[in-house]
């Protein structure tokens, strides 16, 4: 890779990856947990800050439907995170959004096969980054005996780094936001893990939440440790260097003058101001799990959530409070009864930094507990019935 | 214990050796405990002065290990405010098998730590960062051949582990493979992780790592004893090299000790060990 070459979204660099459309894409050293074991599930929820029983206590979880500790539904993202971002080095990556969908429920000590293809690539056009490009593609989490847990469709943009962009100053400049005052309700979620709403009793319109997150550097630092280590950026010490001769995927590190991991910005208000993110800034993944533990707060033991489609649209700072909001759009029985739900996150500015859809699968009076896999674990069924 | 812990704890210290695929290196203690016992003192700092460490039988992927600790004592300098506490770690097996055990001295003082602004040291040439790459790009490693007791001879060199300029991303790694996230919330609220070190348990991973390095796959390091004099603070850059300094054999193994030094960049000597590590032998074969 020649320096010039470097970072550049053209004609050229994104021919070269459409070349990998449709193309199985090797996962190696891309699967943070293989199995999903207690302490690892134990060391996820840690890493989301998601409380929930069911995925910590052997003995409540054995009294319920499922007799033994359940993952959260977002446990996937630690054993594939849906990043999908073939070629363009140099050109930085930011998440930008997850389509989940989970045909059933994830138990202890289930064990993972992982395939991935890069499915679409579209070329963007923006006032903050130019041209730009967003990348799709498709995870699919199977079980040991072949059976379909989960299919999930994870979106990412590329942008061009700050010094290869062609903006005008003013442009780049955030407007200047009143400073927040915490009070004590604010340092901790809200939320508080409820009994299973019955289908029937839901209603379009119903509200859950405002739920609220605040993002510390602490929490940062726990995802990390949780969900993924170093992984995303080639790991640590000799393993980075051999990663970076291979991706040519860094940010030069302005205090020692080295290549160092672009994820610096997670760590330090400079950097994140650096990168052109206003502050030290959240890990997406980690936003959509924060509105996965809600759903599951919600939904209770015995409720399924089928699916969740998120877009992370705006970065989320240290100090700064995200308020998630779900509100019933729509109720009906395909197979299943099903709520959907329209997903909102506010910070305290009233900035929507997070939007989505998500729907869930609730026990009905009529139709007794949700049966799994959903739709027999065919993704054709799921097609025809949920549009 | 599970492939999946130590993939992490490899991970954690930039070790890609094959090797750990299929079994844990001896500093996987490090995953389980971290070894320090410095009760009491909240307003002292904990520094991890020296280890011994000793390995007894292998560690086995599925087996679940507890540890047993005990302070063993605590020992006041002339200034009151200084003073070092021993502890010792046993890794047992849920058949009571003692795997390994730690004696680790935690020095405990009140010394503010080190401020990581203004550090020329930590500024490099292009020329110098070059040569950190190609460092750490040609480290060897010995692998599946056997390394026999009677081809090595005393002062033979071992080749050279480097790690740096140390990154956040790397300290998240080590975090990420061992105890989850530090516990740091005056750090934490000032918007960076700036005053993050490398801890002494880390410093002794990758001195056992120089050594699984050249022992290869079939030597086992049975007993390391190391000095720490410092913490590489992040943008500083720790190379761990040795050498044999003597060689032996008794009934039970053919030995050889093993003496390592690191220094960081500025050749300042942060770590010093000794190991005695055992080699397969000819007449065995």
């Amino acid at each position: 890779m020649t320096p010039e070459r470097w970072g550049v979204i053209d004609e050229t660099s994104i021919n070269e990856a459409r070349e990998l459309l449709g193309v199985p894409l090797r996962r190696d050293r891309m699967q943070w947990n293989a199995v999903a074991t207690q302490d690892a599930i134990r060391q996820f929820a840690d890493g989301v800050g998601d409380p929930n029983p069911l995925w910590r206590d052997s003995e409540y979880a054995a009294q319920t439907r499922w007799g033994s500790i359940l993952a959260p539904p977002s446990f996937l993202y630690s054993v594939d995170a849906t990043i999908v971002a073939p070629k363009l080095p140099g050109v930085q990556w930011i998440y930008a959004g997850t389509r989940w969908r989970w045909y059933d429920v994830i138990r202890a000590n289930d064990e993972f096969d992982v395939s991935v293809v890069f499915t679409k690539m579209e070329e963007k056009t923006g006032r903050r980054f130019g041209i730009w490009v967003l990348q799709t593609g498709e995870i699919t989490y199977r079980l040991k005996d072949g059976s379909l847990l989960c299919m999930a469709e994870g979106r990412v943009a590329r942008t061009p780094r700050r010094e290869k962009r062609k903006l005008k100053k003013k442009s780049l400049k955030r407007e200047k936001l009143p400073k927040v005052t915490y009070t004590p309700e604010l340092k901790n979620k809200t939320t508080e893990t409820g009994a299973t709403p019955i289908w029937e009793s839901v209603n379009i319109g119903d509200v859950i939440g405002p739920i609220s997150q605040i993002l510390t550097l602490n929490r940062i630092f726990q995802w990390y440790t949780g969900a993924q280590g170093a992984l995303h950026y080639g790991g640590a010490h000799g393993d980075a260097v051999r990663y970076r001769n291979r991706h040519d995927d860094y940010e030069i590190n302005k205090e020692t003058g080295a290549k160092d991991s672009a994820a610096r910005g997670h760590f330090s208000s400079k950097e994140g101001k650096d990168v052109g993110m206003g502050g030290a800034y959240d890990v997406g993944l980690h936003r959509i799990a924060w509105v996965i533990e809600m759903l599951t707060d919600w939904m209770g033991v015995e409720g399924h959530l089928a699916e969740v489609d998120i877009d992370v649209l705006k970065p989320n700072i240290v100090g700064h409070i995200t308020y998630f909001t779900a509100e019933v759009t729509k109720k009906w029985f395909e197979e299943h009864p099903f709520v959907a739900l329209r997903i909102q996150g506010k910070n305290q500015f009233s900035e929507i930094t997070t939007e989505g859809t998500a729907i869930v699968a609730l026990p009905a009076e009529e139709y007794g507990p949700v049966a799994l896999p959903l739709f027999g674990g065919n993704p054709k069924r799921w097609v025809e019935n949920i549009k | 214990m599970t492939y999946d812990a130590i993939k992490h704890f490899v991970w954690g210290i930039g070790d890609n050796n094959p090797l750990w695929a299929t079994s844990a290196p001896p500093s996987f203690v490090y995953a389980i405990d971290e070894t320090t016992i410095a009760p009491g003192y909240k307003d002292h700092q904990r520094h991890y002065e020296s280890v011994i460490l000793e390995w007894f039988q292998p560690f086995t992927i599925g087996e679940k290990i507890h540890t047993e600790q005990s302070c063993e004592k605590e020992v006041f300098e002339d200034d009151k405010s200084i003073f070092h506490q021993t502890g010792k770690t046993r890794f047992i097996t849920e058949t009571g098998k003692v795997l390994a055990e730690s004696t680790v001295v935690c020095r405990r003082d009140m010394m503010p730590l080190p401020e990581p602004e203004n550090r020329p040291e930590i500024r490099y040439s292009e020329e110098e960062l070059t040569a950190i790459e190609r460092k750490i790009l040609v480290e060897q490693r010995r692998g599946p051949k056997p390394r026999f007791w009677e081809d090595t001879k005393n002062g033979e060199e071992l080749g050279n582990v480097t790690k740096g300029p140390l990154s956040i991303m790397d300290i998240v790694a080590w975090c990420s493979g061992t105890q989850g996230a530090p516990n740091n919330s005056k750090d934490f609220s000032t918007g960076g992780l700036l005053t993050q070190a490398a801890t002494g348990p880390q410093l002794t991973s990758w001195l056992i790592h120089l050594i699984t390095n050249w022992l290869g796959d079939h030597g086992t390091l049975v007993r390391l004893e190391a000095n720490l004099g410092g913490s590489p603070l992040l943008g500083s850059t720790t190379t761990i090299s040795g050498a044999v300094t003597n060689l032996g054999k008794n009934e039970d193994a053919s030995w050889c000790e093993l003496s390592i030094q690191g220094h960081l960049q500025n050749f300042e000597r942060i770590i010093d060990g000794t190991a005695i590590v055992h080699l397969p032998s000819k007449e065995n074969q």
